[in-house]
């Protein structure tokens, strides 16, 4: 029998099983959790808003359907919880933000509504970067979260608080966000696993939006198979939005492997070797490569245009768009904006609709290139990250126009990427390594990380017991 | 005013409705030059005026 206490880092399909076998119940599970969070949290930070008599409510009704024999699936009885930006009934949603402090929607994000329809249980709304787009400001709505590995260091935006709930044991599983690498970089800092998946292919009603061209809702875990057992239920069209696109779950799940037989790899050397790229991660992705080639993989050479061409084509499109929603509240509600974002949405004004339409224009050729290099390779490889985390309070507002954003290629070109952790820094921290494939083969990036990830158990270390 | 991109800042700067006791100008203005400098990546001699700006990730519209 499995204990309470022993339950915060075991996997959601290791916790699945135990529901279903009522080795325990989800009850047991969520109030293991609730204990922890509740011992952690003041530390960390990942929650803004708990909602634990829900999340009790929910996992009674969760073992009443389980012991009836009325399983709905793997995600049945499991808690989870939710980037503060996925609209939620009833249960405040601020995108942590003193602009949105009172908001309480009338209606379920489509994300979150897959995920509770599947039987999941809510822990709570969880803390991310203000709007999604702010860093670790001194003056927001609520403090930033605080990385596990090291409080002191960032733990990676916008998706802040499920990257640092996920690497604490809070829960099993998050939704977060990703507009230019938003659940990729929390979970390379934090050294857990999420995916941004195909543009379109989750729908995003009620996700508050940053940058809608660019925005993708995506799972995070503690490892590639749970990401793919979210990503199956949370995909498909949703015709109340007009990004969803008709595409059928990706079946990431069934086609996970310990092997990578018959698959070629490309690495993307240039990003790796791009000034700004450092040395650790470049050394650690090329160690990753030695691991796909004996588990069967052929690893080649592929390459892409410049880093710096997506990082700016990225940066210009996201802040344009987050300019014209912010516009308004900019002028009619600048105090209630920590100074950080504030500066990094107004920076969007400075962009022309001429520079705007060129990064669009721009944004095809990448794109296009991207499907060319994915001709010959079945997906590219390089690293998740360009160095350790910074210090939180190092992070500066334009930081961005300084550094490569090697998470950008996959919100250009719209592609599947997966985070995933390969080894530690002589700092100590989490290395990360990316995956992306072709639009809508999410289940083949998944494949190659879950392969990689059993290749290389000696990585799956705990920032915390 | 000598310096030409200052003076588009304050351009700018007074369109967009900067207020200066809201923002830190100076920052403002050295992230603005930078940005110009960046995107002049955006633009290429090889891409006609006329290309399509529309982006989707429909495979068709977006084949070469």
């Amino acid at each position: 029998m499995t204990e309470p206490t022993d339950l915060h880092y075991l996997s959601l399909a290791r916790l699945s099983g135990l529901l279903e076998t009522r080795e325990v119940s989800s009850v047991e599970l969520t109030k293991a959790l609730i204990a922890r969070i509740e011992r952690l949290d003041d530390e960390y930070r990942a929650f803004i808003t708990p909602t634990f008599e829900l999340a009790l409510d929910m996992a009674r009704a969760a073992d009443a359907e389980i012991a009836a024999g009325r399983k709905r699936g793997a995600l049945h009885g499991i808690p989870v919880a939710l980037k503060d930006a996925y609209d939620t009934k009833a249960i405040r949603t601020t995108i942590c933000s003193r602009v949105l402090a009172d908001r309480v929607p009338s209606e379920d994000a489509a994300a979150w509504e897959k995920l509770r329809d599947a039987g999941a249980v809510l822990l709570g709304k969880l803390e991310c970067t203000e709007f999604c787009l702010g860093g670790p400001s001194d003056n927001g709505l609520v403090p930033h979260s605080r990385n596990p590995w090291n409080t002191d260091r960032y733990p990676g935006g916008s998706s802040s608080g499920a990257g640092v709930g996920l690497s604490a044991g809070l829960f099993p599983g998050a939704l977060g966000s990703d507009t230019g690498g938003s659940v990729r970089i929390p979970a390379a800092f934090c050294g857990i696993v999420g995916i941004k998946p195909t543009y379109g292919l989750v729908s995003l009603r009620g996700l508050f939006p940053l940058s809608g061209s660019l925005d993708h809702a995506g799972p995070m875990a503690r490892s590639s198979e749970d990401c793919a057992l979210m990503l199956d239920i949370i995909s498909g069209h949703d015709p109340r939005h007009p990004t969803s696109v008709v595409a059928a779950p990706p079946g990431a799940t069934a086609a996970l492997s310990d092997r990578l037989d018959g698959l070629r790899v490309g690495y993307v050397r240039g990003f790796a070797e791009e000034e700004g790229v450092g040395e650790e991660p470049r050394l650690a992705t090329e160690v990753a490569l030695q691991v796909f080639a004996e588990l069967g993989a052929e690893v080649v050479d592929v390459e892409l245009p410049s880093l710096w061409d997506f990082t700016v084509c990225n940066s210009v499109i996201m802040m344009s768009e987050a300019f014209a929603i912010h516009e308004e509240w900019l002028t009619s509600r600048a105090g209630d904006y920590s100074t950080l974002t504030k500066a990094r949405i107004s920076l969007g004004g400075f962009i022309s609709a001429t520079d705007y339409l060129e990064a669009q224009k721009m944004r095809r050729e990448l794109a296009q290139a991207t499907r060319r290099a994915m001709d010959e390779v079945d997906v590219l490889v390089y690293p998740g990250m360009i160095g350790d985390p910074p210090l939180a309070a190092d992070v500066k507002p334009f930081y961005f126009l300084n550094t490569p954003l090697i998470t950008a290629p996959a919100n250009v070109s719209g592609v599947p990427a997966v985070s995933t952790r390969c080894g530690f820094s002589a700092a100590g921290m989490p290395m990360a390594l990316q995956v992306t494939g072709r639009l809508f083969e999410d289940a083949t990036v998944l494949r190659v990380s879950h392969a990689y990830e059993r290749a290389t158990p000696e990585f799956d270390r705990r920032a915390i017991a | 005013m000598s310096n030409p991109d200052a003076a588009e800042f304050e351009r700018i700067a007074l369109r967009v409705g900067l207020d200066p006791a809201d923002h830190d100008m100076e920052g403002m203005r050295g992230a603005y030059i930078r940005l110009r400098e960046l995107m002049t990546r955006l633009r290429s001699d090889d891409r006609a005026k006329t290309a399509e700006p529309l982006f989707t990730f429909d495979p068709v519209s977006n084949r070469d």
